[in-house]
């Protein structure tokens, strides 16, 4: 802990942080995490806690999020479908956008400005106020009872909102599409189930899911605990950290993209 | 005993700790005393190991904790307690539950409700027990305050560490905190460093004192020792002047 956390304060202090410094950070955080975990040390009582802040506390944002963009895709999908006629080929059009990208996309930008911002401004407000100190004080390891349980519960929460959000996007694109277009929304049932898409698709969208989460679980533990200078101090932290978090979260859509492809 | 033998530290270019050596004898109540900014809280943050000296060693029995790592110093901080001289109290944990926290977290109780118990247990000793199940930010400065000292004797300690006990709080407020110091130490046997500029507690519970000026131990001895001293720049400090030798 020592290692990531205090490395953490001396150098990390805005998302100009230089990229390989930064991955570095990170890393070491995440072993440290690893560590906690592998030893026994997660705090059970408080992973059940941030689930709830982040999972729980998320669900009518991500709820309101997946209806609308399944509807906004079949909006924009409607002139085409029209000219072509292609009312068949719906739900696979926004089956396919939903599940390998959009979903798991604006699920983690959502959770990333409700959960992360959080968790960087409350770990960043403990470190200024020493509270982590403190922690470490009662010989209780600030990885093992803070960071790991919110780390874990950022990423359960993410692969579990993008499923959910997944399933709530596609149901509004066949409401919209039956009362923009006229498709049944048993047709569009059907194109998503032809075969065209399959269990590749939703693991393709899910995998990102956990990897957005890494990243945003991560950078927001990173900047709330490199976090100095008072209440102005945690306003760049967070700052930064969604800056990272979001800059972090299209990087990885790129490679995951190309790699899964 | 905690040994401090010519202890240095620098921040930067400014030298907070210079070659400071003195023992803190088991049992007694022990002030470090200094104008702000003499280096007291990073001297004594070094004891558990959250201030690494750039030289010299510090000892706590026949352990040298300032050779330990971060896993060693766990046990070094269950026997040496550091009170802050901010509460830090858990903003999201009720005031008994700050207090069960190392109970909980170091096994110390069979059930719940035998940690709750002790929890409240010790909450009554600093007064505190009717307001177990308030929060920190409902609370005065003085209340956090002895809620921090009540979690701090959660793992019965050898050793406190009081940074600026008494500061902030209310003078009734400050003698309570004293006589709990008092009453860890004769009743207790409790080793305490207390780190202060209160000449009430200072005079009124020290049995020793260390006073640090510009980085270096100026005078040891008893409060005695230090009414009668007649270094002037002890001599300021001990009756409050404005004018004298002591850097502004």
């Amino acid at each position: 802990m020592s290692d990531a956390e205090s490395g953490a304060r001396d150098e990390a202090r805005s998302a100009s942080e230089a990229p390989l410094r930064l991955a570095g950070r990170l890393a070491l955080l995440l072993a440290a995490i690893g560590r906690a975990v592998a030893e026994g040390e997660l705090d059970r009582r408080m992973f059940v806690k941030s689930l709830y802040e982040t999972g729980v506390r998320s669900l009518p944002i991500v709820v309101l999020t997946a209806l609308f963009t399944g509807g906004i895709m079949v909006v924009q999908a409607a002139p085409i479908v029209e000219r072509y006629g292609a009312h068949g080929l719906l739900g696979w059009g926004a089956g396919f956008g939903t599940l390998r990208e959009i979903g798991p996309l604006l699920t983690a930008l959502m959770i990333s400005g409700r959960v992360g911002a959080n968790n960087t401004a409350e770990l960043g407000t403990m470190v200024v106020t020493e509270q982590l100190d403190a922690l470490r004080a009662l010989a209780i390891d600030p990885v093992g009872f803070l960071i790991a349980p919110r780390f874990l519960a950022i990423v359960t929460t993410l692969l579990l909102a993008t499923l959910f959000a997944d399933a709530l996007a596609l149901v509004g694109a066949a409401y919209v599409g039956a009362a923009l277009l006229g498709v049944d929304p048993a047709v569009f049932y059907t194109g998503l189930t032809s075969g065209l898409l399959g269990f590749g698709d939703v693991a393709h969208g899910l995998v990102k899911s956990v990897v957005f989460g890494v990243v945003i679980a991560l950078s927001s533990c990173h900047y709330g605990l490199a976090t100095t200078g008072g209440a102005p101090g945690v306003g760049r932290s967070v700052n930064a950290a969604v800056v990272v978090s979001a800059a972090g979260v299209f990087l990885c859509d790129f490679f995951v993209s190309f790699l899964i492809a | 005993m905690i040994s401090f033998r010519e202890v240095s530290k620098r921040f930067g270019t400014r030298t907070v700790l210079d070659r400071v050596t003195f023992d803190v004898p088991r049992g007694a109540i022990s002030f470090v005393i200094g104008a702000s900014g003499a280096g007291k809280s990073v001297l004594i943050k070094h004891v558990t190991g959250f201030v690494r000296p750039d030289a010299g060693e510090i000892w706590l029995d026949d352990l040298e904790v300032s050779r330990l790592g971060e896993r060693e110093l766990a046990s070094v901080r269950k026997r040496c307690a550091l009170v802050f001289q901010h509460a830090t109290l858990f903003d999201s944990q009720s005031c008994l539950e700050n207090v069960a926290l190392p109970l909980e977290k170091h096994g110390r109780g069979r059930t719940g409700a035998e940690i709750r118990a002790r929890a409240r247990a010790l909450l009554a000793r600093v007064h505190m027990e009717p307001f177990a199940d308030r929060y920190p930010s409902e609370l005065g400065e003085g209340m956090k305050k002895r809620v921090a000292i009540a979690r701090a004797l959660a793992l019965d300690p050898e050793y406190v560490l009081f940074d600026e006990p008494t500061t902030g709080l209310d003078p009734v407020n400050a003698r309570r905190v004293d006589r709990l110091i008092q009453t860890l130490s004769r009743e207790g046997g409790v080793t305490s460093l207390v780190v202060s500029h209160d000449l009430t507690s200072i005079f009124g519970i020290a049995d020793r004192i260390v006073m640090l000026y510009k980085g270096r131990v100026r005078l040891i001895g008893t409060p005695d020792d230090f009414r009668q001293s007649d270094d002037p720049v002890v001599r300021q400090f001990v009756r409050g002047e404005a004018e004298g030798p002591m850097d502004a």
